[in-house]
């Protein structure tokens, strides 16, 4: 070694010392930014961020608590407290000397206790060895006595009373200290209670208090969540729902879902966070959502579940957090650095789609309660028949959303079935039928446009050719044109359809066609046997009978039948090419695994020799195939055929790369941007392509609006694969399926365009800007045709939403069988249809009203009152005090001057409350009328409980509202119910339990 | 500007078939080993290089597509081996270079010079080498909080991702599986790579350039290494990581990733081109397996059986001679694995060969 450091060095070692110094001050800061780096998480900002607001919002409601406390009441309290207090003083003494007894009466318990313990364990020891040496052989059956076990026997014996007799001294000296206790628990009785009462003044002050000093900022709380400190009990920590019974799919195996997102939402389920921004708002919908009370508490639901994104993400990007609209991704970007994640599949629904979410767990419900925008989304899937193309699990039971072309030709002429295909909202812009030809991947190929032109021809023939005959038999002449309108106003013919000349209050998408240009479609004698029964052109219709008398079709008929449509009549239609059709059907043919491997010369074989007529039913049928026309016609020999269009089961959860994009380039590249877009123009993703003709895309253009579209897409996000197991998963119990069931019935026929069936309208808040807007809405989900009843909706038909608690159930199905026959509401002009259904479908229906109004299976009658003379005289006054036969008919029918001049006839005849009515609900009625059918008229003469007469039964309001009840019980039971129509009937006749012929009135 | 980008762009992009650049890379790389030497081992030409080299990845960084590519954090160590591959070959022909001169004029060689100037492992050797630890691992750190690791889903087996590709490293091998059946891409190549360079110092027994950098006194051994390593293994790494896109494609480096980008792919087989296109036997393939694979199974023979005798007696006597016959019959056959690779791959370029013995029944193929 050499001596001086820096000789025969190759690096000289200050250098290299130096080098060391600089690269390991390197290290420690570069180490230092790693641990900063690991450690500084966005959500510990915000959760510091929380407790900030926290902090302010207990200020907030301790101020408001501490105004909120009476203060009277509270210096009366502190001065019952002074005041016990002083008196307790007084007995100082006597306390004191109690007191004094108590410590040696409890040192003593405490002593005895111990001995008795102790001697306790050596006797279980000794107990032990006895039981060890003789109790195998005494189990077994021949016990053994030898020296061993007698000297273990005498060693327990000698111990068993000694450890008694600890035990009673023990207990007896624990009694004398208790008794000691209650001694001065008497003596300080009255300032205990003094005590708690203030207490009780401020116990929500008290609790709040409390919670400040839990969530304060404190230098302790910010060290507990400091680096390396915060593994001990940080304050700042993540947050996490696990839902075990909720699993996300990994593809090799299905984990628990694992919700953190309320690590940066801490206030998502708490009360008071309402106009918070972001992200410590409260949830919406805390009655709904997320509450403790609601349906769906958090820690049984969690939050992707509705929401989707990636759960266990505390990152905001990274959680994959999707804006509802652009600007939304602009200020993201802005302010979180936000931007798509594109691996992510399950990304967060935009928040206007995710109410269509709720269909994971309420997957095949008819409606979900309180989600207004799904329900409505799926009324309109259903009536625009979206399931005739695309398979639906859970759908199948629907019928056939259009009309049943088996007797189209005694319907239609062939002309106007070519014309309509052509274009349907040519005939009629509010058409429902799509438009399946010449769209916008046909229309600029001259080559395609041709083809369309033969298959519609082809497809119009073959429809005709399949079509049996029909007469509707001869009429008379058309009635009043006028009479007609009027007429059409309000019977209720506006439930389900809509015309030109009538104010329109529904959109496209109704429950029946159109019939502004009806007149340029059917037939008079067709429609008037149409309007007189339904049933006899299509059996399959759900169009009712409203007992349509013959001049009244007549009438209706002039009426219809003035809406024509001359420019779609003067349309001609072109004499059909059959070369054409030919070169066609070779394209089809070309395709027919039958002729497979196809060459040119077997299809020309083929064409050539079949006959022109044939040509075109061949062809005819197979771009009815195609274009899947039997998807919601019935038309003969293709009933069980399947759809053609992909199914949306689970469309939701479908990967983003599965859809055909296209070449169109889609803002936001997502599965809710591809649906707008497809149900905008579903053949858009056709262009740029050079396709065979075949291959063309199929799907129809609805011409949906911006609304529709929108409307349409919350279901289709709610179609997923998300598979979910109790207790998270909805049970569907008995109750829960009757009410589907029979919803199922209510939606077919319609009831729900008459009649307000289950309230499904969510009315926002009282301070809520949007809720003037948003009452328009009211009726678009059911009671649609209470919008013609603006000024009095107790003109059109009643609401049913207490309907199960209010009728019995045989009374209703009487009623239903006839409505006719029993009308209840004198002076409705709508009438009650009368529906010819099948038992089967009457079950269903009498069964779910039975659920949903909690009573027993439909069968029930009330029990036969018995009043005394008196009490019948009483009833009758108390009836007449409130004057319930101003409105009320008791069997007569109101003469014209009592219904001008007051709202006689208006509410339902007393006669049939008997037979139809249960008893509570009446009793209910009367107490709450708004509570059991909102918006009625009838008064509530008993509003809590403070009685309009004193004077009756000593101005018991119970009393008297149960004789009343009887009251009008009695009525119908001697009485009996009225014919419609006649007089009073005969006494206690009963309504027979048969069937009527409907279309008869 | 714009314009002009937009003319280089789309021609640099033209000329981007795995042919063309390789033949092209193939081309450069013995020019500047054998004409271009001299230049290539000077400073300032390095400096040229290195800086042609950044400029020409930041102007392309101006192009979305490869921008997208380049700056994926799973890429970026290949772009800074770009770099680090031109400095360390360029190191020895630099010295080479110098060396040369010196041996030339009969004079010692850098090394041995330095070799007198012995230094100490302590404090000198292992001092520096701990700096370098903690500046490696202080620069690691760096990197890892920078560039986030890329975690993506969950694997999901009906969502695979496309392109599917393997870890940077091995991206070379999946290139050859392009041309070569997976047992010989992904078994039988790997292996010989693996035992060749284990060979390696008991083929080359050559003393010359022991412990010293020259390139003339081991043209052969230097040329045929580099051009495994450089061309063979680093360049099929760099078309594998930027070259090949969606269905493993082949893009330029500049155009779009295009998931419904199409190339002919009629790739035929030899036995198809004996017996079909020339109409031997009618042009029926003979059902007899091995009768059909006749042609290739003789070629493949032929190669290595013919090849290292041609070796030894008309390419490299001299060689052979030094060497003697088993070292020399097992060079051969490792060159000839070697050469087997580029030979293959021009043959798929040229006349869409697809495998010279085709026996799918038994997943065997060449």
């Amino acid at each position: 070694m050499a001596n001086n450091p820096n000789e025969d060095r190759f690096y000289k070692p200050n250098r290299l010392i130096k080098a060391f110094a600089i690269s390991s001050i390197v290290m420690l800061v570069v180490t230092l930014w790693m641990v900063l780096d690991d450690f500084g998480r966005d959500w510990k900002g915000w959760q510091l961020e929380y407790f900030r607001l926290q902090n302010k919002k207990y200020n907030e409601w301790i101020t408001e608590a501490k105004s909120g406390i009476d203060e009277a009441k509270l210096n009366e309290a502190k001065t019952n407290v002074a005041e016990t207090d002083a008196q307790l003083k007084n007995n100082s003494k006597q306390k004191e000397a109690l007191e004094k007894k108590l410590v040696a009466l409890t040192t003593r318990s405490k002593n005895t206790l111990t001995k008795y313990q102790t001697e306790k364990a050596v006797f279980d020891v000794r107990k032990y060895e006895y039981e060890a040496v003789y109790g195998h052989d005494e189990a077994a059956g021949h016990a053994k006595h030898g020296p061993k076990q007698e000297a273990a026997k005498k060693k327990l014996d000698g111990i068993f009373e000694k450890v008694m007799a600890l035990r009673n001294i023990a207990n007896s000296a624990a009694t004398e200290k208790e008794n000691k206790e209650k001694e001065i628990a008497l003596l300080v009785a009255a300032k205990k209670e003094a005590e708690k009462q203030q207490k009780l003044l401020t116990a929500k002050l008290d609790l709040l208090e409390v919670g400040k000093k839990n969530a304060a900022i404190s230098v302790e709380m910010l060290m507990r969540s400091a680096p390396m400190l915060d593994m001990a009990s940080p304050t700042l920590k993540l947050q996490q729902i696990v839902l075990p019974t909720i699993r996300d799919d990994v593809f090799f195996a299905q984990v628990p879902k694992v919700d953190r997102c309320i690590t940066c939402h801490m206030a998502i389920d708490k009360v008071g966070f309402e106009n918070e921004a972001q992200p410590f708002r409260t949830h919406p919908r805390l009655d709904v959502m997320l509450g403790a009370k609601s349906p769906h508490p958090i820690e049984k639901v969690g939050c992707t579940v509705c929401h989707d994104g990636r759960g266990s993400a505390t990152h905001f990007t990274r959680s994959a957090h999707t804006p509802a609209n652009p600007e939304q991704q602009k200020s993201w970007e802005k302010k979180y650095d936000w931007h798509e994640q594109h691996h992510v599949i399950e990304k967060m629904v935009p928040l206007q789609y995710t109410e269509g979410k709720c269909r994971v767990c309420h997957r095949n419900s008819e409606y979900v309660p309180k989600a207004e925008k799904l329900n409505s989304s799926v009324q309109l899937m259903k009536a625009a028949g979206c399931y005739g193309c695309h398979k639906i699990e859970g759908w199948q039971h629907i019928r056939k959303p259009a009309p049943s072309l088996k007797r189209i030709k005694g319907k239609v002429t062939r002309d106007w079935v070519y014309k309509w295909i052509k274009n349907p909202r040519n005939f009629n812009q509010h058409a429902r039928m799509p438009a399946s030809f010449l769209q916008s991947n046909t229309i600029n190929n001259p080559q395609f446009v041709a083809y369309q032109e033969a298959e519609m021809q082809a497809v119009t023939d073959f429809v005709v050719a399949n079509s049996e005959d029909y007469s509707p038999g001869s009429h008379g002449s058309l009635g009043n044109a006028e009479r007609g309108k009027e007429l059409f106003s309000t019977v209720g013919c506006l439930a389900c359809h809509q015309i030109e000349g009538i104010e329109r209050k529904m959109g496209r998408f109704g429950m029946a066609p159109d019939l502004s240009t009806v007149g340029s479609k059917v037939s008079k004698d067709w429609l008037m046997q149409w309007l007189k029964n339904p049933k006899h052109y299509w059996a399959g219709t759900v169009m009712p009978s409203l007992r349509i008398t013959d001049g009244e079709a007549a009438d209706l008929s002039a009426y219809l039948l003035s809406h024509k449509n001359p420019e779609f009549e003067a349309q001609t239609v072109p004499q059909a090419d059959v070369e054409m059709q030919k070169t066609v059907l070779k394209l089809y043919l070309a395709r027919d695994p039958k002729l497979a491997p196809v060459t040119r010369e077997k299809v020309d074989e083929v064409v050539n020799k079949m006959q022109s007529h044939e040509v075109t039913q061949a062809l005819g049928k197979n771009a009815v195939m195609r274009y899947g026309c039997f998807g919601c016609h019935e038309i003969k020999g293709m009933e069980t055929m399947a759809t053609i269009g992909p199914e949306l089961t689970e469309v939701g959860s479908k990967p983003l790369n599965k859809f055909d994009f296209g070449m169109q380039h889609i803002e936001p590249h997502a599965n809710y941007a591809w649906f707008k877009a497809k149900l905008t123009n579903p053949r858009q993703f056709d262009h740029g392509f050079v396709k065979e003709y075949l291959d063309l895309l199929r799907m129809p253009l609805y011409g949906f609006l911006e609304p529709d579209k929108e409307s349409l897409t919350v279901s289709l996000m709610g179609f997923t694969n998300q598979k979910i197991d109790p207790p998270a998963a909805l049970t569907v119990n008995a109750k829960i399926h009757h009410i589907e069931e029979g919803l199922r019935v209510v939606h077919k026929y319609n009831c729900q365009g008459c009649h307000n069936v289950e309230e499904l309208y969510q009315a926002l808040g009282e301070n809520d800007p949007k809720r003037e807007e948003h009452e328009k809405d009211k009726y678009n989900l059911e009671g649609r045709i209470l919008k013609y009843y603006e000024e009095d909706e107790t003109l059109g038909p009643p609401w049913l939403l207490t309907e199960g608690a209010r009728v019995h159930g045989p009374w209703i199905y009487n009623f239903l069988q006839n409505p006719g026959d029993h009308k209840l509401r004198t002076r409705l002009k709508v009438r009650m249809p009368s529906y010819n259904l099948p038992t089967e479908e009457w079950n269903k229906l009498l069964s779910y009203w039975a659920a949903h109004g909690n009573v027993e299976f439909p069968v029930s009658e009330n029990a036969p009152v018995k009043l005394t003379a008196v009490e019948v005289e009483t009833g009758k006054k108390l009836f007449n005090k409130l004057a319930c036969a101003s409105c009320h008919t008791v069997g007569e029918k109101p003469t014209m001057a009592e219904m001008e001049g007051g709202s006689k006839g208006l509410a339902p005849d007393l006669l049939h409350a008997a037979k139809r009515l249960r008893r509570e609900w009446i009793v209910q009625l009367l107490k709450n009328p708004q509570k059991m059918v909102p918006g009625t008229r009838m008064p509530g003469y008993w509003p809590e409980m403070q009685t309009p007469a004193p004077e009756i039964l000593g101005g018991d309001s119970e009393k008297q509202i149960q004789l009343l009840t009887d009251y009008i019980l009695y009525l119908g039971q001697t009485r009996g119910a009225p014919k419609s129509g006649a007089p009073a009937g005969k006494v206690g006749a009963k309504p027979a339990l048969k069937k009527t012929t409907v279309g008869m009135n | 500007m714009a314009q002009l980008g937009n003319i280089i762009t789309s021609a640099i992009n033209s000329i981007s078939s795995p042919g063309l650049l390789f033949t092209i890379s193939s081309v450069v790389f013995f020019l500047l080993l054998f004409k271009w030497r001299e230049w290539f081992g000077k400073k300032s030409s390095l400096y040229i290089m290195l800086g042609s080299l950044a400029a020409f990845i930041a102007l392309s960084m101006l192009n979305d597509t490869f921008r997208a590519v380049v700056a994926k954090p799973d890429n970026v160590p290949i772009v800074g081996m770009l770099f680090l591959l031109l400095i360390f070959t360029w190191l020895p022909i630099h010295i080479g270079n110098i060396n040369d001169k010196l041996i030339e004029e009969g004079k010692d060689v850098l090394n041995k010079k330095e070799a007198k100037e012995l230094v100490f492992t302590w404090p000198d050797l292992v001092f520096s080498e701990f700096i370098c630890s903690i500046l490696v691992t202080a620069g690691l750190l760096v990197w890892s909080i920078v560039l986030k690791a890329p975690l993506e889903e969950p694997a999901n087996p009906v969502e695979t991702p496309n392109p599917s590709k393997a870890p940077w490293y091995f991206l070379g091998l999946q290139e050859m599986l392009v041309y070569y059946d997976p047992w010989l891409a992904g078994v039988v190549f790997p292996t010989l790579i693996l035992v060749g360079l284990i060979l390696l110092p008991f083929i080359d027994t050559n003393p010359k350039g022991n412990g010293y950098y020259t390139f003339k006194e081991r043209k052969f051994a230097i040329t045929t290494f580099l051009y495994g390593f450089l061309i063979l293994w680093s360049l099929l790494i760099v078309f594998g990581t930027f070259l090949r896109g969606p269905n493993w494609n082949f893009f330029g480096p500049y155009e779009f990733w295009d998931l419904h980008k199409l190339e002919v792919l009629n790739n035929v087989n030899l036995s198809e081109y004996i017996f079909r296109e020339m109409g031997i036997n009618g042009g029926k393939l003979p059902d007899n397996i091995l009768l059909r694979e006749s042609f290739g199974f003789i070629l493949v023979i032929a190669y290595f059986v013919l090849g290292p005798w041609l070796l030894e007696k008309k390419v490299m006597p001299e060689m052979a001679k030094q060497m003697g016959k088993p070292r020399f019959f097992i060079l051969a056959f490792l060159l000839l694995s070697m050469a087997s690779l580029p030979i293959k791959m021009v043959l798929r370029w040229t006349i869409n060969l697809k495998y010279i013995v085709a026996i799918p029944e038994f997943f065997f193929n060449i």
